[in-house]
């Protein structure tokens, strides 16, 4: 069994986000009688930035546990998934650049009735991501190219056992996140 | 996704105020203002001008602040809803540019409706039926639309529907409905005048996306995986909309950015020679007698709609295609 969590030092930066959205929305209603347009604009977004910094706070208080049974984040929104209940598994990347260069991974994973959302900057995210991996090809789950070229940056290599491959390996090399 | 959004909205914000103080010192650039530009040409005109009188108007619309203190009044306003106070009309923005937007937003959302379901079709069309006669037929007509220019289609086009079907020349209304609260009959009408300026407008832009989604789907038929499925006996339309299409869409998605900002800025030919009432004709007097809140208000708005259209394409295709590019990395 391992336990992961996602470091202070990654959250810091989405509370400064989220902060940082706070003040741009919030600030100028608090000094400018903006209109009625504005208001809800401004207003949307903040609630925005809010929920935002209210999920890292989260995220600060969960522990996610992955064993051979399944995966389970303990928190105040925990959820657990048992692998022979995995139905979907989805990997991710996201760069607001234009080189699409200097972003992160989202691996999403659906149970039964439960889902559980990680992002890369959770310690041993990679390790995380090959247990999902392989279970997604033991069961063979259905993966988009999109899952199976980012589970590749990851050096975790799939072969559609669909398509008569062994299943799910692991390379030895870092990969590219 | 929420951490995507979050990311790309504060993206946004420094972005718009910076091209706020850009738009804002541009118009201010040119020596002079706009009252000195109203003196000269009464001057010009033989009429004397109290310089006393001059002080006080300057006073009055704070023409005599810094540029600093003039920026942050107007984009204080921007908040209120108050657009500042057109010197050329001597009315507030708002009521100016009120019905000019509404009509140009009619008329831009009409362009890009027309340009994609026009262009989507023919493109898979002609992307799957390569070399075909209708490919043929349809990359001529792609061609020649992109080759006509659009203030001689719009002569055209007016003299023909208006020969045919009685649409009487330019504007976007009849005559009696101008200046007069909207109501159905003015909306009949609105649609009846829209057919020509959309089909102008979008002629050229239908033409370069029916050629670039031909273009990318025809790459994306000839890759590997493709082939494979064809042989693993997948059914044609199956194997083309599962992927190919899929992938073949990140450029055509991508152009949403630059779309929206083009058809009105890029309509402005078209809307003087059509007589429309948009912003394009407008924008281009007030730029040109340093209306410094109406060109600027103007072009806040072009700039809303860049960044407006670029997050709504950034958006589309993080959840399309949220793949690495193997060559780039991640830091995190």
């Amino acid at each position: 069994m391992s336990a992961h969590r996602y470091p202070l030092r990654e959250l810091a930066g989405d509370y400064a986000r989220a902060g940082a959205g706070l003040l741009a929305t919030l600030g100028p209603l608090l000094f400018v009688p903006a209109s009625p347009v504005m208001i809800w604009l401004l207003g949307g977004l903040a609630a925005l930035f809010l929920a935002f910094g209210a999920r890292t706070a989260l995220r600060q208080m969960t522990v996610v546990r992955v064993d051979e049974a399944g995966i389970t984040a303990i928190g105040p929104v925990g959820a657990t998934i048992a692998w022979e209940d995995l139905e979907r598994l989805a990997l991710a990347y996201y760069s607001t650049r234009r080189d699409r260069t200097r972003g992160w991974m989202q691996l999403s994973m659906k149970g039964r009735s439960r889902s559980v959302r990680l992002d890369s900057t959770i310690d041993g995210f990679r390790d995380i991501t090959a247990a999902a991996a392989r279970v997604a090809v033991r069961r063979q789950l259905p993966l988009t190219p999109a899952t199976i070229g980012n589970l590749a940056a990851l050096g975790i290599e799939v072969h559609d056992a669909s398509a008569g491959g062994t299943g799910a390996q692991v390379a030895n090399g870092p990969g590219h996140a | 996704m929420l951490g995507y959004l979050v990311h790309r909205l504060l993206i946004m914000i420094p972005t718009l105020l910076a091209i706020s103080a850009l738009t804002f010192i541009i118009i201010q650039l040119p020596p002079g203002d706009y009252l000195e530009t109203y003196i000269s040409e009464l001057e010009s005109q033989g009429e004397n001008i109290d310089p006393e009188k001059i002080q006080q108007i300057r006073e009055q619309y704070g023409l005599d602040q810094p540029m600093i203190v003039q920026y942050l009044y107007w984009l204080g306003g921007l908040l209120k809803g108050d657009m500042g106070f057109s010197f050329e009309y001597s009315l507030p923005v708002s009521q100016i540019v009120g019905d000019r937007l509404l009509l140009t937003f009619i008329v831009t959302l009409a362009t890009v409706l027309f340009t994609y379901i026009v262009a989507f079709p023919i493109g898979v069309y002609s992307a799957t039926r390569q070399y075909s006669w209708g490919d043929y037929g349809l990359t001529f007509l792609g061609f020649l639309g992109l080759a006509t220019p659009n203030f001689l289609l719009a002569l055209v086009l007016l003299y023909l529907f208006n020969r045919y079907f009685g649409i009487s020349i330019g504007g976007l209304m009849e005559p009696e409905f101008v200046d007069q609260p909207w109501s159905a009959a003015k909306l009949v009408s609105v649609l009846q005048h829209l057919m020509v300026p959309v089909l102008v407008i979008g002629t050229a832009g239908t033409a370069g996306m029916i050629r670039r989604l031909r273009a990318n789907l025809l790459d994306e038929l000839q890759k590997q995986y493709v082939v494979t499925g064809r042989a693993k006996g997948l059914p044609p339309i199956k194997l083309l909309l599962k992927y190919p299409l899929r992938m073949s869409l990140n450029p055509f998605i991508s152009d949403i950015g630059d779309l929206l900002p083009e058809l009105v800025s890029g309509s402005v030919i078209v809307s003087v020679v059509m007589s429309l009432p948009t912003t394009g004709p407008m924008l281009l007097s007030a730029l040109r007698s340093q209306d410094m809140y109406l060109a600027g208000s103007f072009l806040m708005f072009l700039a809303l709609l860049t960044v407006v259209g670029m997050f709504i394409s950034d958006l589309a295709l993080a959840a399309l295609d949220p793949r690495i590019r193997l060559h780039g990395g991640a830091t995190k």
